[in-house]
């Protein structure tokens, strides 16, 4: 006969009890206010008349091209550059890590303005660039150097971090059973971090997506062409709160699909590595 | 078989180490020394995973190094099989994604049947679909040895081959070090810091200090007879002291050493009466008896006194005197119990004339 155990187990602790009442109080800070939106916006029931209304499905459009456009770049240019900072010695890169990192603690629309400064008509850069017959500002390229700038150290760090983080060992075996560097990087390196790789994904892509401060300032408001979903969100507040509103609903759908989706490659890819 | 030259000059920090290695096809090397006497940085170098400041590397007719000429095959183009010491298994693979992985792609009959005949001869067949993190540290080690073999290398390198298992398998994976190298003839480096595994699985070895070979020879000769004392010290040889040579008699062999007041006798050596010279014994050639024997051959019989009894590493240790030369005597627990030593007691150490050696500094 079993006895005694069920009556042995400690009673809850009083710091378990606290635990959970902030974890109540965080969930509620976090949920209300989104709650509150869905309940708002299914109360005005005009979701699917602002959806097709030709200005939201632009700015829909918008956003989901140039963040899509801007994480590929960011991809592209951010892993090498997080794996080279990631297996070097180098004081110079270090001190390069801190300096790409600055965007993320910088006000974005302070990087609005310097991005102006720097290739605006009356920036360093701006000169050279009108010669060329370019322009940047207050175009759809300046969105997508927009999202860039403000979003792409929170993907170069969670690249560096996971790339530091695995076994370099690991890395030079494969080289000594005949494969090549570049061989190495595909089959063992990038697998070893996807988790990584991905979450900063979704993270950068997110970032992009709710840019809002250096777009403004360095690309404007233009319908279709450069005013993103935060962008019209602003402008509905102005003058119509239920479009606002709905506009908001639809760019909280798109980052949790964004989200999970990510979330949902990552863990297939883990599952199925072996 | 291929044999292997390798000369290396490598410095890092204060680290520096320079290294002449020499085998034939058939021999078995083994790298014994201290940690930081540079016996993995060899191995990486080798590799080409570091790269010497100054060196050569030729594998039979090959040269993968060569810095006179500027020739450095990358890492990937050597063909050297590494186990290292904690066997670095893919995490991600199956463990026959593992073995497979620096075949060729897609793989041939003949590289099936040689993985075939791996796994048969490593016992890893039942493996193979099994997730490398669900194996038993004797399968990981057995499946490090295969991948690496599976590239069909010119050099098998193996980094502490059997530090992190349990002994009874450190017997097995011995053996099958030893029958591996027999059936697929290719020549090894081994490093070790393990004597017995020196033993059972060298056939040449390189004792290793602060980046410099200090000794060389068979395993047996070299840890049982050290010629030099930093050797003796690596090696753990317990009795090593200086004494004055006395006597020398080349018609039996034997040299006469002063040991404070004893006559220590020990083989016949090209040296001067009036020499101070350091002799090494190991404490286990030391043979102990509780009444003093006669009619025995051993040359050296003293009279001592045990001033400490305690468990070494390999046997229980007993600290003699026999007033002011001190030996360090190991014997086994049953000896100690069925003679019932106690501290303080006055005993007989029994050794031959060869079972001393002379140490140059």
């Amino acid at each position: 006969m079993i006895k005694g155990k069920a009556i042995q187990q400690n009673p809850a602790k009083p710091s378990h009890a606290l635990g959970a009442l902030i974890i109540i109080v965080y969930v509620f800070f976090i949920g209300l206010p989104l709650l509150a939106l869905i309940i708002k916006t299914a109360s005005s029931g005009s979701l699917l008349n602002v959806l097709f209304s030709s200005t939201t499905l632009q700015a829909i459009k918008l956003s989901i091209i140039t963040s899509l456009i801007s994480i590929i770049i960011i991809v592209i240019i951010g892993t090498p550059v997080a794996y080279i900072i990631s297996r070097s010695d180098s004081k110079i890169l270090k001190i390069l890590d801190i300096f790409i990192e600055l965007p993320i603690i910088l006000p974005p629309i302070v990087a609005g303005v310097a991005m102006l400064m720097a290739f605006g008509r009356q920036g360093i850069l701006g000169g050279t660039l009108e010669q060329l017959g370019i322009t940047i500002p207050f175009t759809t390229t300046a969105v997508i150097f927009a999202q860039i700038f403000v979003s792409a150290p929170f993907y170069i760090r969670s690249a560096r971090i996971s790339f530091g983080a695995i076994d370099k060992d690991l890395e030079d075996l494969s080289r000594t059973l005949g494969k090549s560097p570049w061989h190495t990087f595909w089959n063992i390196t990038i697998p070893l971090t996807w988790t990584g790789l991905t979450t900063g994904i979704a993270l950068s892509w997110a970032r992009s997506l709710s840019e809002f401060g250096a777009t403004l300032m360095f690309a404007g408001n233009m319908i279709g062409e450069t005013q993103t979903m935060p962008l019209g969100i602003m402008t509905a507040m102005e003058t119509d709160l239920n479009t606002a509103l709905n506009l908001s609903l639809v760019l909280l759908m798109i980052s949790v699909i964004i989200l999970l989706g990510i979330h949902f490659l990552s863990s297939k890819f883990s599952r199925t590595r072996v | 078989m291929n044999s292997v030259h390798a000369y290396l000059e490598y410095s890092n920090d204060n680290f520096n180490l320079c290294v002449d290695i020499h085998m034939n096809g058939k021999d078995s090397l083994i790298l014994y020394g201290p940690s930081g006497s540079g016996k993995t940085t060899i191995l990486k170098l080798l590799l080409g995973l570091l790269h010497p400041s100054q060196g050569s590397i030729r594998i039979g007719e090959q040269v993968l190094l060569d810095t006179n000429s500027h020739i450095s095959q990358p890492a990937h183009q050597r063909k050297i099989g590494y186990v290292p010491q904690d066997y670095k298994l893919f995490p991600h693979l199956s463990v026959m994604n593992n073995l497979t992985y620096g075949m060729p792609r897609p793989l041939t009959y003949d590289h099936a049947d040689f993985l075939n005949l791996i796994t048969d001869t490593l016992n890893i067949t039942n493996l193979e679909e099994r997730n490398v993190l669900s194996l038993s540290g004797g399968e990981m080690q057995r499946v490090a040895i295969a991948r690496a073999l599976a590239i069909k290398p010119n050099l098998l390198l193996l980094d502490e081959p059997s530090s992190s298992l349990d002994l009874e398998l450190r017997m097995s994976v011995r053996n099958l070090i030893k029958q591996l190298h027999e059936e697929f003839k290719i020549p090894t480096i081994i490093v070790t810091h393990d004597q017995q595994e020196a033993l059972a699985l060298g056939t040449q070895m390189h004792v290793l200090q602060n980046g410099e070979i200090i000794e060389s020879g068979e395993p047996n000769q070299v840890l049982g007879q050290p010629e030099k004392i930093p050797t003796a010290s690596s090696i753990d040889i317990e009795n090593i002291f200086e004494a004055t040579v006395t006597a020398r008699d080349p018609t039996n062999g034997i040299t006469v050493c002063q040991y404070h007041d004893l006559n220590v006798e020990i083989p016949l050596y090209d040296i001067a009466i009036g020499d101070n010279i350091n002799i090494g014994i190991k404490a286990s050639d030391i043979i102990v008896a509780t009444e003093k024997p006669s009619n025995i051959s051993a040359r050296n019989v003293f009279e001592v006194k045990v001033t400490k009894i305690y468990n070494g590493r390999s046997g229980i240790m007993l600290e003699c005197y026999a007033g002011a030369s001190h030996f360090s005597v190991q014997i086994t627990k049953s000896a100690l119990d069925e003679l019932a030593i106690l501290e303080g007691q006055t005993l007989y150490l029994l050794f031959k004339a060869s079972s001393c050696f002379m140490l140059k500094p």
